[in-house]
């Protein structure tokens, strides 16, 4: 399947930092793309690039099968984004707010109260925008980058200011608009564990660069567990792991094992150990989460350090 | 094209460039007419008009435009709207040109409520103080033709303000610039290199339709024009706003 977004080698420069540096991104339609990085990561640059907001310095863009900047036209009917904070003007309302894209989009009158409905600002539609609460200018601003049903959402940040209800509504919403309506949806988020449950797709920047992208499970690990045992015997127990061909390492008493997150791959490890005479303690069982593999790519992303392997 | 004009004024309700735009032909209106009140004697309609032009050309029209053009922009940089405006189907060159077309509007509104505004100061002060009558012919249709030509004057200025004005975030930069400009004119009003400051053409294009007045009409147009199509080009390859 053609990809929504693909970029080669995206550099750009600003003076003589390289703030985004030959990045490959491929965002597969329909799916929800989680993009992460730490402040300052570049993650901003590269949405201000294909939304056509700022050049690349090198490298190709294409969405939705046109490249950018050339085709910016026929990319922007097609494309609705929210970049950075919302831009609303904060004298009119929100009805009006809403009326100003919809005539420079071409769409009728009656599209403003399907957005104001989506946004859930029916009641609140008449009242100025610098009235709003956070929440609501995010919801507006949502809802407006929804108008005209675009094929691709590019949202930089759109929990920031939420409250756990905004945040979980705004999840619930942009799922159903994936599943209901095909929409892709490339998100940057420092909400790691929305994205988690949010995302089909992520990819990781930091300092510039894109450290690992891919299926969330894939990048996650590729559908393995971590299983943490405690022993008596742990260097018999790594050795006995090991020749069973599991991954496996020792941290002092503790033996750290890779499996396969199948039913019966934790139940064959215990039966092994106990079968050849090892007391088990304790064994504990976890999925890696997005935030193990954030903070492992970004704390360890050191230049004077190699990059870690990844399953991208 | 009228689409994006229209969506620009929707942008302008309550917003404080329509109120500038009542307040400043209103301050010329009233400092005409505190000017016949105190005046030593019965007035002619030519001099009332004379002085009322002279004050909104040479001083109030170009620090008028130069707080208007500050306004029309900050409502596109206050909110940091071009994020959301440059991601839209719409075309740089269109987007900028309907911004030129909402300037120039309300320079003409400009200019027709000062037009009301002094024949209003005019007429309605024999009501409050009868012995200050203006004499003579009111003179509707030089005056209409004198205010005219001076909106054609201002063209350059008023291109240059709304380029300054959209082009730096901060409203400092375009306010300098308008406030050197205004203060400029008054200056260098007796030197003949005078006649190519745009803050100056619009005095001279009240001129018309003699020599000085040509050449500030037909300046202004040319110069606007010039001065619009640098400004599209500059924005057309500046990337942020």
């Amino acid at each position: 399947m053609q990809a929504a977004i693909t970029t080669t080698r995206l550099c750009r420069r600003f003076g003589g930092v390289e703030a985004v540096r030959r990045v490959d991104l491929i965002v597969p339609r329909g799916c929800i793309y989680g993009f992460l990085g730490p402040n300052g990561a570049g993650k901003t640059t590269t949405i201000r690039m294909l939304t056509g907001l700022l050049r690349p310095s090198a490298g190709a863009i294409t969405m939705l099968g046109r490249a950018m900047p050339a085709d910016r036209l026929a990319i922007a009917r097609q494309l609705g984004a929210l970049v950075e904070t919302p831009s609303l003007y904060d004298h009119l309302t929100g009805r009006e707010n809403l009326d100003i894209t919809r005539r420079l989009l071409g769409l009728e009158a009656t599209s403003i109260d399907a957005a104001l409905e989506l946004a859930e600002l029916r009641q609140a539609g008449d009242l100025r925008v610098g009235t709003y609460s956070l929440g609501m200018r995010q919801r507006l601003a949502l809802g407006r980058a929804l108008l005209g049903s675009p094929r691709l959402l590019v949202l930089d940040e759109p929990g920031n200011g939420l409250d756990p209800d905004g945040i979980r509504d705004l999840r619930i919403m942009l799922q159903r608009l994936a599943a209901d309506a095909g929409l892709t949806i490339f998100v940057s988020s420092h909400q790691l564990a929305e994205v988690q449950q949010m995302a089909t797709h992520v990819g990781v920047m930091a300092r510039g660069e894109l450290l690992a992208q891919g299926r969330l499970a894939d990048v996650l690990g590729g559908g393995r567990s971590r299983v943490e045992i405690t022993t008596d015997r742990p260097r018999e127990a790594q050795a006995l792991l090991a020749a069973a061909r599991h991954r496996v390492r020792r941290e002092g008493d503790l033996v750290i094992a890779d499996v396969p997150a199948r039913g019966d791959a934790v139940a064959d490890i215990i039966a092994a150990l106990t079968r050849a005479g090892m007391r088990l303690s304790e064994v504990r069982c976890s999925a890696p989460t997005l935030e193990d593999l954030y903070l492992d790519l970004t704390r360890s992303r050191d230049p004077r350090g190699p990059a870690p392997a990844l399953a991208a | 094209m009228l689409t994006l004009i229209r969506t620009e004024f929707v942008k302008l309700r309550r917003s404080l460039a329509l109120s500038l735009c009542l307040a400043a032909p209103a301050c010329v209106a009233g400092f005409a007419a505190l000017a016949l009140a105190t005046a030593a004697s019965d007035k002619r309609w030519e001099r009332f008009l004379d002085e009322g032009l002279a004050m909104w050309s040479f001083f109030m029209l170009p620090m008028t435009v130069t707080a208007l053009t500050v306004l029309l922009a900050q409502i596109e940089h206050g909110p940091r709207m071009w994020n959301h405006l440059l991601v839209l189907p719409v075309s740089r060159a269109r987007l900028f040109l309907a911004k030129i077309a909402v300037a120039l509007a309300l320079l003409l509104l400009l200019q027709l409520l000062v037009y009301a505004g002094l024949y209003a100061a005019g007429f309605a002060m024999p009501a409050v103080l009868p012995d200050r009558q203006l004499t003579g012919d009111p003179q509707f249709r030089d005056m209409a033709v004198g205010l005219a030509a001076m909106a054609v004057g201002a063209l350059p200025m008023l291109v240059l303000q709304l380029w300054a004005a959209l082009r730096f975030r901060s409203f400092v930069p375009p306010l300098v610039i308008g406030i050197l400009g205004t203060f400029a004119a008054l200056v260098i009003t007796a030197s003949n290199a005078s006649v190519y400051l745009p803050w100056l053409l619009p005095v001279y294009a009240t001129m018309w339709p003699k020599l000085a007045g040509l050449w500030g009409v037909w300046l202004g147009v040319a110069g606007g024009v010039l001065a619009a199509l640098a400004m599209l080009t500059d924005f057309h390859r500046r990337e942020a706003f």
